[in-house]
């Protein structure tokens, strides 16, 4: 699932995130920063060792979400905004979360991509279903 | 009205589906959606103080109304990240 403006770029994607294409799409002349976030699978939570995180959605609703956050980033000075998460079944390591954005100057953009990432973690309706080593899986949500 | 209610995480494992169905009368709002769940899923009844009802991919109000082509899903606390 894909939604696009000419200044933003918000996706759900099954696939591996394709940062370096995405990092080309957010260049542009007039912006001397490009700053990425990206959250992978760790290998530890809880006091268990992780085997894979299966992401579960609201797809249209999450889409819908991340949009506004991307929405959100260019209304507050980024030239351009990504937001892509991936769903499915990742491995520790793997890319879950891209979160992107490009401005002129760097100074601003440290603190708006944290808001950008604090409004994902709040707001965008996906959940993770964690399976351990050990052979438990529990669901992780949010306080 | 017969309103389709979309679960998600943790919730689908309580109940074993992936949706409910709740009677409402025509007018109703998100209030009484919240109602009617807690009556009849029980096993949903605490979770409710933590969960989120969207409607039609918003998150909503307690006031908001619900008609019976609105589309409705609970949102525990999300995880995503």
């Amino acid at each position: 699932m894909t939604d696009t403006a000419d200044n933003i770029l918000a996706r759900l994607v099954s696939e591996p995130i394709e940062i370096q294409h995405i990092s080309s799409w957010l260049g542009e002349p007039n912006c001397g920063a490009v700053l990425l976030f990206c959250g992978n699978v760790r290998e530890y939570n809880r006091g268990k060792s992780v085997s894979r995180i299966d992401y579960h959605a609201h797809e249209t609703m999450a889409l819908s979400e991340l949009r506004k956050v991307a929405h959100f980033l260019v209304h507050h000075g980024a030239t351009r905004a990504v937001a892509i998460h991936r769903l499915g079944s990742l491995d520790v390591s793997e890319m879950s979360i891209l979160l992107g954005i490009a401005l002129p100057h760097r100074k601003t953009g440290f603190g708006l991509l944290e808001q950008g990432m604090e409004m994902i973690k709040s707001t965008v309706p996906i959940w993770k279903h964690e399976h351990y080593q050990d052979g438990t899986v529990e669901w992780i949500e949010g306080s | 009205m017969k309103i389709k209610v979309l679960l998600f995480a943790s919730l689908r494992d309580l109940v074993g589906s992936e949706k409910i169905e709740v009677e409402l009368k025509e007018g109703a709002s998100v209030k009484d959606l919240i109602g009617a769940i807690t009556a009849e899923y029980p096993v949903l009844g605490e979770r409710l103080a933590s969960t989120r009802v969207a409607v039609d991919d918003r998150f909503s109000t307690e006031s908001d109304p619900i008609s019976a082509n609105s589309e409705v899903a609970l949102i525990p606390p999300v995880s995503g990240g």
